[in-house]
């Protein structure tokens, strides 16, 4: 059995120049520290629902909530989009063969590290413990909007990089369709630039503006809507990465290949289609919304559910031919068959798993009705790492055991370690996320120093250590990977990694008739998104503006 | 080819439930009468204390078998932070916040919703049997947000006392300052000490007169010792002379200093009239010693 990720052979002879890899690894670093900087106290809340408080072990902190908005910023926003920058525009630059705009790549960097030191000022002087959802009347210091919206004005550099490889790419082959490769990785980052334009307007008109003095007031909850008309795309704009690796990569990593390159392609589209019109299933609690309106995105959330099931068929479909190739027999058998000792194929595996209780429990928070049970408990953060915190989350890992590697040319250090931090990490993250959920559904919010709150209740003991338990397991797991992926870069052995990328073949590949071409039309599918966007938000904006000025600030923590 | 067999039917297959989940939840929402907060009306924080109904939070029956519970979330408690409600009727909770964004769920009942400030919040409940549910916040609303809750107690038989107006509310407490600026109350330890929980005091602050453990402010133990000596201080710039001065500035003007080694997060009150106030500055004295 192989160890080693597959890779393909060159076919075009085409490398990235050494000095945009550079970037690109450095960009990846910044996510990959994030995401080790984050679980800390990631540790600590999951031992405070256990009733074990280790936050004095923490004495550069001031509160629990200012580690919490530290665990929130660095996991769920600095890795995802650091490691997207990074990873989006080497996917079309490798597919389609071109070399990246360098200006583009180090302002995008740039920008990216500018973010990050104004963020961490807010953050650690204590000026910000707002949450990374800052939801308004809290306000936090400029910096930390101000260092935000530079991490979202990266990404859009990225994608314009994208761009600009495409149409070069579009110009010498004009009538070849394109790769599916570049064609998943272009469509991401297009329904994320569609998606932040809310929170740009949020921060930009109202919260900078607010926090610098500027205006007195803001309206309270026009900004949560705008917070959140982002906020579910951005779960998105965190997932299809994953997702482009499962597709595009992991058939290839199992021994297998992808399915169909037009379902691929329509999976994508229907994201870009229907992630942003479904903000206000987060909002089902809110006053000043009418059920109407909210039924109408419980519809079309329901909708943005087909793609994910479509996925998961893909996907298995991929990892077992993969395994039958390999020799697997039987119903099963093929699934004994894969690649197991692959650290960068097990960990996306286990991802996969744990995406499945992800997708359900999120179907369960959609659901109009029984959203009232489990608003703003436990079981939310129980659902979310199992979908960011997990098939998002351990998906990043699995590749950075190929990426990091294929970036600075040295062999991945300590491949043990690299497979025990995904197991570990996956048993913990089911144990922790069962904890929560119970808990959760007995009445345990979320967002809560919970060893602290004199209202606690014995009934959530069971759920408390059981996240106290699977926290701890999970938080072992991120320093597995810390210490494999420090090392690989410092000792790995040179020259012994990988030379190419492991993308996938497809069993149906792209056809050339038919309605399957106008797929590709990513600018005219964009279009039909923002009218449903129109659709599904326009109702409440009209009724909802001008502003309702109301609400000064208020920083109490 | 057999893979695009299982395709169709694994995607038709998913749609059908896709399809099956709405169907159910179209039931729950119209069949089940399960509703959501909806769009019930605006309120300017500025004034909500001053604003009908949120001027007197509590239960009120406005029909044979119905009742409104009205309840203003601030940093960091509920008004009121008890409230007692009848089995077998339909209660309408209404909430909204005074400051900030917080939760309102009823622990044990579907009754789960945002209190934002501006907007006015509104869930329909019936409880079918007494017993005890806590009101929990569910938002992050600050450094005391964990100390954030109240009761909600159904009980069979309602008594005189648990409506509105009828001699429940702090507000008639019977503390006031007569024509001549005296304070009249009758139990200075006792109203202090229950104003003391019921105005979120001791979410943040420890008192052991008042069963409080909070550790977000300093403790008040020794705050009369503490006071005397602050003002004293060269740290000290504000414009106290007395223990009783620097207390009465520490509750309305908490900004004015901020004891080392503690966060300046402590909301001026909204709610205190200045006769509670007095009767909270005398209540700290008399328990720390003097």
């Amino acid at each position: 059995m192989s160890a080693g990720t597959a890779t393909v052979f060159d076919p075009t002879g085409f490398e990235l120049p050494d000095g945009q890899r550079r970037v690109l690894r450095w960009t990846l670093y910044i996510g990959y520290f994030a995401l080790v900087a984050g679980v800390f106290h990631g540790l600590a809340q999951a031992l405070s629902y256990a009733q074990i408080d280790i936050l004095k072990y923490f004495p550069f902190l001031e509160s629990y909530y200012q580690g919490l908005t530290v665990h929130g910023v660095t996991n769920a926003l600095i890795l995802t989009f650091s490691f997207s920058n990074a990873f989006l525009p080497l996917m079309i630059s490798r597919a389609l063969s071109q070399k990246l705009v360098s200006s583009l790549l180090w302002t995008s960097f740039i920008l990216m590290v500018l973010g990050n030191v104004l963020v961490f000022y807010a953050v650690t002087t204590n000026q910000a413990s707002v949450l990374y959802t800052a939801y308004a009347p809290l306000q936090a210091h400029w910096s930390f909007y101000v260092g935000l919206v530079l991490i979202v004005v990266s990404t859009w550099v990225a994608l314009l990089n994208m761009i600009i490889v495409y149409r070069r790419w579009r110009g010498a082959h004009p009538d070849v369709r394109v790769p599916l490769l570049a064609f998943i990785s272009l469509a991401s980052y297009a329904m994320w630039f569609l998606a932040s334009l809310p929170i740009a307007v949020s921060f930009l008109g109202f919260l900078i503006p607010w926090s610098l003095g500027l205006i007195d007031k803001v309206d309270p909850l026009l900004n949560r809507t705008l917070f959140w008309f982002t906020g579910h795309a951005i779960v998105y704009a965190w997932l299809l990465p994953a997702y482009v690796s499962w597709y595009a990569l992991v058939p290839r990593q199992a021994g297998g290949k992808l399915m169909s390159d037009t379902l691929t392609r329509f999976v994508f589209i229907l994201f870009l289609l229907l992630s942003i019109p479904t903000g206000f299933h987060h909002q089902y609690t809110d006053p000043g919304i009418s059920t109407g309106m909210k039924a109408v995105h419980a519809v079309l959330t329901f909708g943005v559910f087909f793609p994910s099931l479509a996925t998961a068929f893909s996907v298995v479909a991929a990892l077992e031919m993969g395994g039958r190739a390999r020799g697997g027999r039987g119903l099963l058998g093929w699934i004994r068959r894969l690649p197991w000792g692959d650290a960068s194929l097990t960990a996306q595996i286990l991802a996969m798993v744990t995406f499945v209780f992800g997708g359900i429990t999120g179907l369960i928070n959609a659901s109009y009705t029984l959203n009232l049970v489990i608003h703003n408990t436990s079981w939310i953060p129980g659902h979310f790492h199992m979908t960011v915190g997990s098939a998002v989350g351990l998906t990043l890992v699995g590749v950075a055991y190929w990426l990091i590697p294929y970036l600075t040319g040295r062999q991945l250090w300590g491949r043990g370690l690299a497979l025990a931090s995904s197991w570990v990490y996956t048993i913990g993250v089911l144990i922790f996320a069962r904890g929560m959920s119970s808990a959760g559904l007995e009445g345990m919010p979320r967002r809560t120093y919970m060893a602290q709150a004199p209202y606690y209740q014995s009934q959530w003991d069971l759920g408390g250590m059981l996240t106290g338990i699977g926290g701890t397991l999970m938080f072992l797991g991120i320093i597995f990977f810390f210490i494999v992926i420090v090392a690989t870069i410092l000792v790995g052995k040179k020259g012994a990694a990988p030379k190419d990328i492991p993308w996938s073949e497809s069993l149906h590949g792209p056809v050339s008739e038919g309605w399957a071409p106008r797929l590709d039309r990513i600018g005219v599918w964009s279009l039909v998104a923002v009218v449903l966007i129109l659709i599904a938000y326009s109702p409440w904006f009209v009724s909802n503006l001008p502003p309702r000025l109301i609400s000064p600030g208020f920083s109490i923590w | 080819m057999k893979v695009e067999h299982f395709e169709k039917a694994f995607l038709s297959l998913g749609a059908l439930l896709l399809l099956a989940g709405l169907g159910a939840l179209l039931y729950g929402s119209i069949g089940a009468h399960i509703h959501l907060p909806g769009n019930v009306g605006q309120v300017d924080p500025a004034v909500v204390r001053t604003t009908a109904p949120f001027d007197q939070p509590g239960l009120r029956q406005v029909g044979p078998n119905e009742y409104e519970a009205v309840i203003l979330g601030q940093t960091w408690n509920f008004l009121p932070s008890e409230l007692r409600v009848p089995v077998g009727a339909d209660v309408r909770f209404i909430g909204t916040s005074a400051d900030v964004i917080h939760g309102l769920n009823i622990e044990g009942t579907r009754v789960n919703m945002m209190l934002i400030p501006g907007q006015i919040s509104s869930m329909t409940y019936r409880f079918d049997e007494p017993g005890e549910h806590l009101i929990i916040c569910h938002e992050y609303c600050g450094a005391a947000h964990h100390s954030m809750f109240g009761r909600v107690v159904a009980v069979n038989q309602l008594t005189e006392g648990d409506l509105v107006g009828s001699g429940s509310a702090l507000a008639e407490s019977g503390v006031y300052f007569d024509s001549e600026g005296n304070l009249v109350c009758e139990d200075i330890v006792g109203t202090g000490t229950e104003l003391f929980q019921t105005q979120g005091c001791a979410g943040c602050h420890s008192l052991p007169s008042a069963n409080a453990s909070g550790n977000i402010g300093p403790p008040l133990d020794q705050v009369a010792a503490n006071a005397a000596q602050r003002i004293t201080d060269a740290s000290y710039t504000s414009s106290a002379e007395t223990p009783d001065d620097y207390i009465r500035e520490s509750i309305m003007t908490p900004a004015a200093h901020v004891v080392d080694g503690y966060p300046n997060a402590m909301p001026a009150p909204q709610s205190l009239s200045d006769a509670e106030v007095e009767v909270l500055v005398q209540m700290l004295l008399a328990v720390s010693g003097q």
